[in-house]
């Protein structure tokens, strides 16, 4: 097992660098002058060259990326030009945003997911099976952008209920002198009993989550129903009818073990689909994360922002997919038994 | 296994969950969005990068403009505009415009609790020259701040230039304490302000909110019974939920409203729309070195081709009108130039036969900014009418970062370009300066012009400024009548900025010369 992972952290340090390096050569191959966004509107000649100098612009292509492979082998993944600030500050303080909303956003697809699929596996082409299957191809098929918009107009817009944009109302800060930890907003506010900052921050993230969950929720509910009736046509689901339980039963103490391998896959295809969701999610719904960050970075050629967060998009995705590996071993013995021989 | 089981009974419960939640919501909705505060929200399409008052030169005077102020003020919403007494109470210039005397306002500190007086303003001056970023370079000219009293500053310049434009430019004239050299650069890179004016600075959440507090010692007073007692900039990038904000009441202002949006809003009867007229233009800078441009006859017959008045009214819309001139028409100094080329289909043909170009047998590149659709618009309408005289017309769209960089090297410039302009001094000075003056390496001149004679009326017509405005305005309008005729240009409208707000605000008043709203001046209608 050990042998295991040592290989699959030695390939995905291989993969980043691959990225970085790709990244690099395209992002600087982008005709413009990126220190013109660091400089303002209307800079001097003499302005544009002490930038240029500073950042080492002028220097060929290949000095540029040695410095850039000295530098993130020191972890320093240099500054934003469109914001001033470090990048990985930047990284830091938008990380936690974004994992808060795709944690939940995942939590809600297979959770639902899931135990839809297993609800209407022994129930298929009923009703039931057709509103859930309908609700999981709209979720396929509506674009995200257009389902937040939609999601903002009825929820805030007609009926008032839920707030329209950001992680939380910010005046509360402002008025009751409570600092926001803007890290792990849901969880420390949870954990620290400040009930009224966690229900604010709580109503902020359900657009944008259920917006980024349902096209998940719909692959995940497929795979969990189809998986689900594949295992019922079982000689051992079979069996356990012959003895006389109930096909809930079943489902929920034995052939739900059959589904996971094909779950955790689709699981971890679509946390890649969700992280790129993140671009267009948080920006709709002005998320201070790291899709919204990435959006602003590429259509200002922010390019040291641009190697950021690709890199750390990159490593999140890699780390996910370790994970389900590893998970693949514990689901199924046979697996198992290959890695340990 | 008791797990699982649990899963399957949660299932079952989740409609009910669902059902109380949003009976939650609702109660709860009742009782949102409902203001009870006393501050001035705002909602921007960005947020501010440098919070140096020295270097900020974008976004910035939002805050800026609230938390400093300058040595005077420039009112242009007055016809003539005029300069309102700011940290200067007044101020007089010696005979040959080289030595200026500003007297300053006694008892203003800081919001730190600096006393402001001469010293400030010899510390800033030196200290904005020093930055060497941002529009520090409108100090260039001064040579010498003699600080003999405490309550009146001398400026010596080397030469004659408008120094009482200088000193209320909307960049880099701001006056602020001292105390921000010993500040560590991390503090500024966390949000920053200690200035004068009537708002300090409270906190800043990048990309949330700028709060600024109003400041009990502000010089000026409290008089009024609506000033609002805070400011709050949101960051908002997405104009749809602007948008929304600005329908619901959730703020008092909202920028950059797309046109096609406002529609909505309009029946909205909680909701004002105006347009104001500004200091931006909007026009397109022709290759005077790069064939075919290169031929004065093709760029009259360009110029001739585009069609101004449709732009401004079914383009722009009521977003701009029609130029007058090279620079907008409302600038202090500006005089209509002799004539502009009009728009003239059979000319444009003339134009081009005299060229000696053979009509269908060349083309040319337009480079314009992608994000901005009266651009996209604009170079659709000319490609148009391009093709009936004669010219290709090949559309590059990019952002403006990549269309700028393209542009200043010969080899891959465009021979059209969009270009927008604003000022940084109340004066049509910046334009020639920037886009017109012979430069070896073109910075802003994306035209790649060169005229000896340009260069130096405007030299002539800047150092007049302070002396012999009169002059210099027929100097600026000669400049303009040289440039039509070497038809280096075409402009194409001057902009009227957008200003979306609640039907609730009271005090709006528009100054072309400053890019922000000035909050004291504002109330809520009770």
């Amino acid at each position: 097992m050990i042998a295991f992972i040592s290989k699959r952290i030695f390939s995905a340090v291989l993969v980043l660098f691959m990225v970085g390096t790709i990244t690099f050569f395209i992002s600087h191959s982008f005709p413009g002058d990126p220190v013109s966004l660091w400089v303002g509107d209307h800079p001097t000649e003499e302005q544009l060259e002490l930038a240029n100098e500073k950042f080492g612009f002028n220097k060929p292509v290949h000095q540029q990326y040695f410095s850039f492979l000295k530098n993130i082998s020191k972890f320093d993944l240099g500054v934003s030009l469109r914001t001033r600030q470090s990048v990985s500050g930047e990284l830091k303080n938008r990380f936690f945003a974004t994992f808060e909303l795709v944690f939940l956003s995942m939590f809600i697809s297979l959770v639902f997911g899931i135990s839809l699929g297993f609800f209407v596996a022994p129930r298929v082409n009923t009703r039931l099976d057709y509103i859930v299957r309908g609700i999981g191809y709209l979720g396929l098929a509506f674009p995200i952008f257009w389902l937040g918009m939609i999601f903002q107009l009825i929820f805030f817009g007609l009926f008032k209920w839920l707030p329209l944009h950001g992680r939380h109302s910010g005046l509360s800060s402002y008025n009751n002198d409570f600092v926001i930890n803007e890290g792990l907003f849901l969880v420390t506010s949870f954990f620290s009993g400040e009930w009224f900052v966690f229900l604010d921050g709580l109503e902020h993230i359900l657009l944008p989550s259920l917006t980024l969950s349902l096209g998940v929720f719909g692959l995940v509910f497929r795979t969990a129903r189809s998986s689900m009736i594949d295992a019922m046509s079982e000689p051992f689901f079979k069996t356990f009818l012959a003895y006389g339980f109930e096909p809930s039963e079943i489902i929920w103490q034995s052939a739900y073990k059959n589904t996971l391998v094909p779950i955790s896959t689709v699981s971890g295809l679509s946390f890649g689909f969700m992280l790129g969701g993140t671009f267009l999610v948080e920006t709709i719904f002005d998320w201070p994360g790291l899709g919204h960050f990435s959006v602003l970075s590429v259509l200002t050629n922010d390019f040291p922002a641009i190697m950021g967060v690709t890199l750390l998009y990159a490593l999140v995705y890699i780390i996910i997919n370790v994970i389900i590996d590893i998970l693949y071993i514990y689901f199924d013995p046979r697996l198992r038994g290959q890695v340990d021989g | 296994m008791a797990l699982v089981e649990r899963v399957g009974k949660i299932t079952i419960k989740i409609d009910k969950i669902i059902f109380y939640a949003f009976l939650l919501l609702s109660i709860k909705s009742c009782t949102d969005n409902v203001r009870t505060d006393n501050s001035f929200i705002i909602a921007t399409y960005d947020d501010v990068k440098d919070w140096d008052p020295a270097t900020a030169f974008s976004l910035e005077v939002m805050p800026m403009s609230n938390i400093y102020e300058p040595l005077l003020w420039y009112d242009a919403s007055v016809s003539p505009g005029r300069f309102v007494p700011g940290l200067a109470t007044r101020y007089k210039k010696s005979f040959d415009g080289l030595t200026w005397d500003f007297f300053l306002r006694e008892g203003v500190t800081f919001h730190d609790g600096e006393p402001f007086d001469s010293k400030v303003v010899k510390f800033v001056i030196e200290r904005n020259k020093t930055m060497n970023g941002g529009a520090s370079y409108i100090w260039s000219s001064v040579e010498q701040v003699l600080t003999k009293d405490p309550y009146r500053v001398t400026i010596k310049l080397s030469s004659p230039v408008p120094l009482d434009k200088i000193v209320s430019s909307q960049y880099g004239a701001w006056m602020y304490s001292p105390a921000i050299a010993n500040l560590p650069f991390d503090s500024l890179q966390h949000g920053y302000g200690a200035g004068t004016g009537p708002y300090q600075f409270k906190n800043w959440i990048k990309n949330k909110h700028i709060i600024l507090e109003k400041y009990d010692e502000y010089w000026g007073g409290w008089n009024r019974d609506d000033h609002f007692n805070s400011i709050i900039i949101k960051t908002v990038s997405e104009s749809s939920t602007r948008l929304q904000m600005i329908e619901n009441g959730l703020v008092d202002y909202a920028l950059l409203i797309p046109v096609q949006l406002l529609d909505r809003l309009k029946k909205n009867p909680n909701v004002g729309i105006s347009y104001i007229p500004s200091w931006v233009n909007h026009f397109y800078l022709l290759n005077t070195k790069k064939f075919p441009t290169s031929n004065l006859w093709v760029r009259r017959s360009i110029a001739a081709s585009m069609d101004r008045k449709t732009i401004s009214d079914y383009i722009y819309r009521g977003a701009g009108v029609e130029s007058k001139g090279l620079i907008p028409h409302n600038i202090p100094l500006f005089i209509s130039p002799d004539s502009l080329i009009s728009f003239d289909l059979i000319k444009a043909k003339k134009y081009l036969q005299k060229s000696q170009i053979k009509p269908d047998s060349e083309s040319i590149n337009i480079s314009y900014v992608s994000t901005s659709e009266e651009y996209r618009l604009t170079s659709y309408l000319l490609m148009d009418n391009l093709r009936k005289v004669g010219l290709g017309l090949n559309l590059n769209p990019g952002l403006w970062t990549m269309n700028w960089d393209k542009a200043r090297k010969l080899e891959s410039s465009p021979n059209i370009i969009s270009m927008a302009w604003w000022p940084t001094l109340p004066s049509p000075s910046d334009w020639f300066f920037g886009l017109y003056r012979t430069e070896e390496n073109p910075l802003f001149n994306l035209s790649h012009y060169s005229n000896s004679k340009i260069d130096s009326l405007i030299e002539l017509a800047w150092e007049n400024e302070s002396l012999s405005p009169e002059i210099s305005k027929n100097i600026y309008k000669d400049i303009q009548d040289i440039l039509i005729r070497d038809c280096v240009v075409i402009p194409v409208v001057d902009i009227n900025v957008q200003s979306v707000y609640n039907n609730s605000i009271v005090g709006l008043k528009n100054n072309p010369a400053y890019s922000t709203l000035f909050i004291y001046n504002l109330g809520r209608k009770q």
